[in-house]
């Protein structure tokens, strides 16, 4: 194996550019099965190796990079006792309209991912295994299948392609969607409510993993726990790959070592912090936090939970607006985003949508303010799918963060400039129910 | 031994509000302003495991599940 896979830093971003001695820009070109093959070696060794996998796996050095961030050891324990009976999927559906790691991950590393979904199936006897991808994405879907094919006969188990049912949008990557999805159920979340999935893809037992989680494993398993957390910050070990976009829709993907500043992450991309005025942190299940905080915050799950924050997937879109408008376009965004199977989503999430719309016209009375907190305390835990929670964390957070900023909005005071950029796409509009 | 623990759940998917659940379990369910049941604790208690199961029979979505 050459020495130049196995240095600790970039890794996933290997043969990118190092934008600082801690960021590296993933490259986009298509890594072909004979360069993987020269580069990191074959898989076949760490087929079947459960006991290799908990070992590197130890107690949680690999947390999941889909949002969630669940310990995959403690995931693979939990489905242990069903070895044999499992379907496992590789979930690179990436609903998150601002996250693009996913894809261009499955782009540049298809066999490092495909690998990891082998080294983690056959450790449990996975008879079969999906790859879920975007309908709306080409680009990933091509490179998994010339991969799928330039490797055939490799992998312990048949592995498919699916796609995500394209109406889905935002929630279309949710566990319980993607079995829906593979299940031809329409691929909307299902309400699935026992951990671990007993009655996933074809009712049988259903482990899900994000592609990045996969293609990290993929790294563990060869390398190794030493080697593996050798970088990275307590708790939060190795790399984690993070989209970073701007009011204007460009973004980066770029590989960080985990509990770099963010500073440091935004200096490599020649972001001053006075062209900022704050970001959403987390993506559409995140928090908008001010530029001044950002920019003191660290890239790393435990130290933003500390925060009371989070990283989910590893979105940071960058707004040069007014906080309390950025939170009026994300919760607009995610009310047309309801797969409207759920009354408090359906029917609660365009009503938080309005009320936020209130303060920003300037309706700022105590009866106004109490009406966001009234339908936040409603709507909570109430979906079959976590999104509307991210809406109530969302609402909830800006409320208490920029109180002042949304009492500045009365008798139109609002001291940012207006801009032409938005944390979310123009191209829908908020329709009235 | 120690019985175990009885939850009660609701599917929001199938629940289409028609609040029949309220009516007969106002001790653990109210509406919201959409009509919609809110849960004020997940746990049946032995005494209000009757009217419970009531309300999983009689929801016209089968949307409630005691267990
Ligand atoms: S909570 Fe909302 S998005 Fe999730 S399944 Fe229900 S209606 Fe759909
Ligand atoms: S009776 Fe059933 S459908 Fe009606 S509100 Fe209750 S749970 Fe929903």
């Amino acid at each position: 194996m050459p020495d130049s896979v196995k240095q600790s830093f970039p890794r996933l971003a290997y043969g990118g550019k190092l934008a600082s001695s801690n960021v590296a820009v993933l490259p986009v070109e298509s890594i072909t099965f004979a360069e993987h093959l020269a580069v990191f070696g074959s898989p076949v060794q760490y087929f079947h190796a459960l006991h290799h996998l908990k070992t590197q796996l130890g107690e949680n050095e690999l947390h999941g990079r889909g949002g969630a961030a669940f310990p995959l050891s403690l995931k693979l324990a939990g489905y242990e006792a069903y070895r044999g009976k499992l379907v496992v999927v590789a979930n690179g559906s990436e609903g998150e309209f601002l996250s693009h790691k996913d894809e261009l991950l499955m782009v540049r590393h298809p066999n490092l991912i495909l690998d990891g979904l082998a080294i983690l199936g056959s450790a449990l006897d996975a008879k079969v295994g999906y790859v879920h991808i975007s309908a709306s994405k080409p680009n990933p879907y091509e490179a998994i299948r010339n991969a799928l094919s330039e490797r055939r006969g490799l992998d312990p188990f048949d592995i498919e392609i699916s796609t995500t049912v394209p109406e889905v949008g935002y929630i279309a990557g949710a566990e319980s969607a993607v079995i829906s999805a593979i299940n031809r159920q329409g691929g909307r979340p299902l309400y699935l409510p026992d951990r671990p999935i007993l009655r996933g893809v074809k009712k049988r037992p259903t482990l899900i993993a994000n592609v990045e989680t996969l293609a990290q494993l993929a790294l563990l398993a060869r390398f190794g726990a030493k080697w593996f957390s050798s970088i990275g910050s307590s708790g939060d070990l190795g790399t984690r790959l993070l989209t970073v976009t701007l009011s204007n829709g460009s973004y980066a993907v770029l590989e960080v070592i985990a509990g770099t500043l963010f500073s440091e992450v935004f200096s490599a991309m020649g972001l001053r912090q006075d062209q900022v005025s704050c970001g959403l942190l987390g993506g559409y299940y995140g928090q908008i936090v001010d530029a001044e905080r950002l920019w003191k915050l660290r890239a790393s799950q435990p130290f933003l939970k500390e925060a009371g924050l989070s990283l989910g997937a590893g979105v940071v879109a960058l707004a040069n607006g007014c906080p309390v408008i950025e939170t009026k376009n994300v919760l607009e965004y995610l009310a047309l985003e309801s797969a409207g199977q759920c009354g408090p989503c359906y029917f609660g999430l365009p009503e938080l949508a309005k009320s936020w719309s209130n303060l920003v016209d300037g309706n700022v009375s105590s009866k106004s303010l109490s009406r966001v907190t009234e339908l936040c305390d409603q709507i909570i835990g109430r979906g079959a799918c976590a999104m509307p929670d991210g809406a109530v964390l969302l609402a909830r957070s800006s409320l208490s963060r920029f109180r002042a900023e949304i009492l500045a909005h009365q008798g139109g005071n609002c001291s940012y400039k207006p801009t032409s950029g938005r944390l979310v796409p123009y191209f829908k509009t908020l329709s009235v129910r | 031994m120690m019985a175990e623990k009885i939850h009660i759940y609701i599917n929001p998917i199938a629940c289409e509000g028609h609040g029949i659940c309220a009516e007969l379990l106002p001790e653990l369910i109210e509406l919201d302003e959409w009509g919609f049941p809110i849960l004020r604790s997940k746990e049946v208690s032995t005494s209000l495991l009757g009217h419970a199961r009531r309300a999983e029979r009689l929801c016209p979505t089968l949307a409630i599940l005691i267990k």
